[in-house]
């Protein structure tokens, strides 16, 4: 050995170096206990890790401690300290026995191990214990052997301690040394292995003799290669670890020796047995093929088998040589070899195991990942066409709409129900009255038709009435309106009351036509009215071939400006209409009043601007019965009392569905209720 | 270049504002000259933007008879009649007996049956009301509506003569305190609503012109 390199730091050393002159780690590994064996010549052949226990007893010779007697070396015969550890309390060496010999059948394959024993004594301690365990078996009488006995009585130990219910154990049988492989033409046999020396009864306790008596075959003492000789290493492995045996695979797996079977004996298969029973080295089978077909090492139970994962199952555990191990290339181990490799545990990806692959779903997560599922199986889904409903008739609807017409229709083809005209009038209607009444004559009044089509069965009856008013007045008329269609409402109207009062269309009467713009355009109107219309509607033709225009007509000859029309009357459904005029022309209207014919729905909205403080419209007209009552006082029936019938009944009608279906509802309801 | 387009429409927009809404306050000639000239031009706009609309509508329902869509005959009559109404209005007047005629008898009676329909829907909807919502809202709305109807419709009942009046005050106190003080809400929130308006375009703060 000419230098030996540090382990951590890999840098040369002296060969006889402790500790490193470069890192000061330590060069041989520190070893605590453990009787070296072997002189000084089998210093070398025995494993370097024997070295610290030579040391040891180098440097305690050195420091003039007396040696023990045994710990020179293994003697043939001593018991080991496993052995002696199990060994019962209490139980003491039989007299004339050499304590700490081994058994005779055992020692009889130890080579050479049985004289020296006999030479060595035990040691002090343990001598000081025989005789202590001597003095209390005389005082007490007993002969030491009753632990022995009590263990032979017990029910479990008889069984064992038959030789005819032997079992091989493939578990231990790696503890077991191997057996001779066969000679074959290249390889030499292997020399049988040297057997100790016969070892003398007395050397052998009184229960480790009667237990050995019972167990041991006869033939070769196979107890001697449970041992191992002098020259050999001792039980323990190296580098100081207890032996593990392996786990037993079949049968007898985990357990435990009976009482009355020491831990030191090692059961030996029935092959082995046979072999060292029939002698002959040859007929045993090579030691490869044994090891692989009869032994099993480091076999797991079945269910333990059937329990690992099937990714991470070896069948077979290699150990590496050491040569083959890695070096440790990082950390405070590094340069050591044999040393478990923490990364590829914890860096390298592994197999999942089967726990954890279970997903903790909670119910909410199944919940979504089932609605998840089901949308994408909806998506997935074909759509089928559905079917066209058929039709159904909608009972209700019609019910009511035929009672609706029916009611309508009624009144006027039979005549019948009448109801009286109302006594009752708004109050606002009486001031309305008067003011047209006191209508300057002189001046036209402007009408605007400012409703669509669908009104004109309410408006046109609640416009009559007013502008019958005016025409009983003598009053010049003029019409517009700010919608498509309102010009052709108001020439319908017109054209009905015109020929009662005698009025000629473009003397007394005139149409000024569409007036387009909206909001604007009424403001337009309002400054400038001849310049937002130009021509007029349905003028005369004598007019129309002469080219005039609606204000070259008698009526509009001398109206410039809002203020000189003697009364501005707006008939609409629509509250934004009569705003429009209520806040933008209201301004340029002077001391004209504006008046508002409305629809009943758009009373509400128009009438704040009634009843300001400031009116900015200076009288309504609303709904059918306002109509009605204006007629009745001027004394004449016109188109809301001819109305008026069909009106009632159909209200009528309706009020009563209304009923009908308020009383249906709660009807339900208490049903309902009452079932439940 | 854009920053100053865009500042210049605002100014443009701002005076016009200004200038229509001084007209109100002060009767210098040319301020209102100047605004009337805005009202016309306004006018025309709108005359304007109606036939652009028409065009638009055209447009929009000649492509769905082209394509046979679903309704395209409904399209295609509507094509139809404005094409008659229009010639009939370019050529004729807007006034000719025979415009008169088709508004007359295809345009009122349409009209006015819709406003059939309409009332005969709102019974119906009424009747299922308690039965569909059945609340106190519901109800409420319910006893309102008839006791206008029945304040509104001639009296069925003649020989109670009290109950009537009863009746009918109570319609008018219904329509003209609950409904007109509810429209005045509403009318003032119109109002204060159009002035924000108008200030936020006169400030240039609201450009519904684009810029």
């Amino acid at each position: 050995m000419s230098e030996q390199r540090c382990p951590m730091c890999s840098r040369p050393n002296p060969p006889d170096a402790r500790e490193c002159r470069h890192c000061g780690a330590r060069l041989t590994p520190l070893d605590l206990g453990g009787p070296a064996s072997g002189s000084g010549s089998q210093r070398q052949q025995t494993p370097p890790e024997q070295d610290w226990l030579a040391r040891i007893r180098a440097e305690s010779e050195a420091a003039g401690e007396p040696e023990p007697e045994s710990a020179a070396e293994p003697v043939a015969g001593e018991l080991p300290s496993w052995l002696e550890e199990i060994k019962p309390e209490g139980s003491p060496p039989e007299a004339g026995e050499e304590a700490g010999r081994v058994p005779a059948f055992k020692a009889d394959g130890e080579p050479g191990g049985t004289k020296a024993a006999d030479e060595s004594g035990p040691p002090e301690w343990l001598r000081r214990i025989r005789a202590r365990e001597e003095e209390r078996a005389q005082d007490s009488g007993e002969d030491g052997q009753d632990w022995l006995s009590g263990l032979r009585g017990s029910p479990g130990a008889e069984p064992e301690l038959e030789e005819g219910s032997y079992s091989p154990r493939p578990g231990r049988d790696m503890a077991a040394p191997k057996p001779a492989a066969p000679e074959s033409p290249d390889r030499p046999p292997e020399r049988p292995r040297e057997r100790p020396a016969a070892v003398s009864q007395e050397a052998i306790p009184s229960w480790l003799r009667q237990a050995g008596g019972q167990d041991a075959p006869p033939g070769p003492d196979r107890s001697a290669e449970q041992l191992p000789p002098s020259g050999s290493p001792p039980a323990t492995p190296p580098f100081g670890l207890p032996h593990v045996q392996a786990l037993i695979g079949e049968e007898g797996a985990g357990e435990a020796p009976p009482g009355g079977k020491p831990e030191g004996e090692v059961d030996l298969p029935d092959w082995m047995d046979a072999a060292s029973l029939e002698g002959p080295a040859e007929a045993l089978p090579a030691a490869g093929e044994g090891e692989d077909s009869r032994l099993a090492p480091a076999t797991l139970p079945s269910w333990l088998e059937a329990m690992r994962p099937v990714e991470t199952f070896r069948p077979v555990v290699q150990i590496q040589t050491e040569d083959d191990q890695a070096v440790e290339s990082a950390g405070p181990l590094a340069g050591l070899r044999g040393v478990l490799i923490a990364e590829p545990l914890v860096a390298m990806p592994r197999t999942a195991t089967v726990g954890s692959m279970q997903l903790a779903v909670s119910e909410r997560q199944y919940a979504q990942a089932e609605l998840l599922h089901r949308m994408v199986e909806d998506e997935e889904r074909e759509v089928q066409a559905s079917r066209r409903a058929r039709p159904q008739l909608n009972f209700i609807r019609w019910a009511v709409a035929g009672v609706l017409l029916f009611a309508t229709a009624l009144p006027v083809l039979s005549g019948s129900p009448r109801f009286s005209l109302p006594s009752l009038e708004p109050r606002e209607l009486g001031s309305l009255f008067t003011l047209i009444d006191t209508l300057p004559a002189e001046r036209p009044a402007l009408l605007v038709f400012d409703y669509e089509p669908g009104y004109s069965g309410e408006l046109d009856a609640v416009g009559e009435a007013l502008i019958e008013q005016i025409m009983v007045r003598g009053i010049p008329i003029a019409t517009m309106t700010t919608r498509p269609t309102g010009s052709p409402l108001a020439m319908r109207v017109i054209d009905r009351l015109a020929p009662l009062h005698d009025y000629v269309p473009g003397e007394e009467v005139v149409h000024m036509g569409y007036l387009s713009g909206g909001a604007t355009a009424v403001q337009l109107f309002s400054l400038r009215p001849r310049e937002a219309i130009l021509q007029g509607f349905d003028l005369p033709q004598d007019m129309q071939e002469a080219g005039t225009t609606a204000w070259d007509t008698p009526v509009l000859r001398g109206v410039a400006a809002l203020s000189d029309f003697s009364l501005v009357t707006v008939i609409t459904a629509g509250t934004e209409t009569a705003r429009v005029w209520a806040e933008q022309a209201k301004n340029y209207m002077g001391q004209t009043p504006l008046v508002m014919v409305l629809s009943a729905g758009a009373e509400p909205m128009v009438r704040p601007y009634y009843e300001a403080r400031e009116p900015r419209v200076n009288g309504i007209l609303t709904g059918l019965p306002a109509a009605t009552a204006y007629e009745r006082r001027m004394g004449r029936e016109g188109l809301a009392a001819q109305r008026w019938n069909a009106f009632g009944t159909a209200m009528l009608a309706s009020e009563v569905i209304l009923a009908a279906g308020v009383a249906y509802g709660l009807v339900q309801w208490w049903m309902a209720r009452q079932e439940r | 270049m854009r920053v100053r387009l865009s500042a210049l429409w605002a100014a443009v927009a701002l005076a016009a504002g200004l200038f229509v809404l001084l007209g109100y306050f002060v009767q210098f000639k040319a301020i209102q000259d100047l605004r009337l000239t805005f009202l016309h031009w306004a006018v025309l706009l709108a005359g304007a933007a109606l036939i652009v609309g028409l065009v638009n509508l055209v447009s929009v329902h000649w492509r769905k008879v082209g394509l046979l869509e679903e309704g395209w005959i409904y399209s295609a009559v509507l094509i139809l009649a404005l094409v008659i109404t229009l010639g009939l209005g370019l050529f004729f007047g807007p006034d000719n007996a025979v415009a008169l005629y088709i508004f007359s008898n295809f345009q009122l009676p349409v009209e006015t049956s819709l406003m059939a329909l309409l009332a005969v829907s709102l019974v119906v909807a009424g009747f299922r009301l308690v039965s569909r919502r059945r609340d106190l809202y519901t109800l409420i709305f319910l006893a309102t509506a008839l006791f206008v109807m029945v304040g509104t419709a001639p009296w069925p009942l003649p020989g109670l003569g009290t109950f009537e009046v009863v009746v009918r005050d109570l319609r008018a106190w219904i329509s003209q305190v609950w409904a007109a003080g509810g429209a005045r809400g509403i009318l003032l929130g119109v109002a204060l609503g159009a002035t924000a308006t108008g200030l936020r375009v006169l400030l240039g703060t609201e450009r519904p012109y684009g810029g």
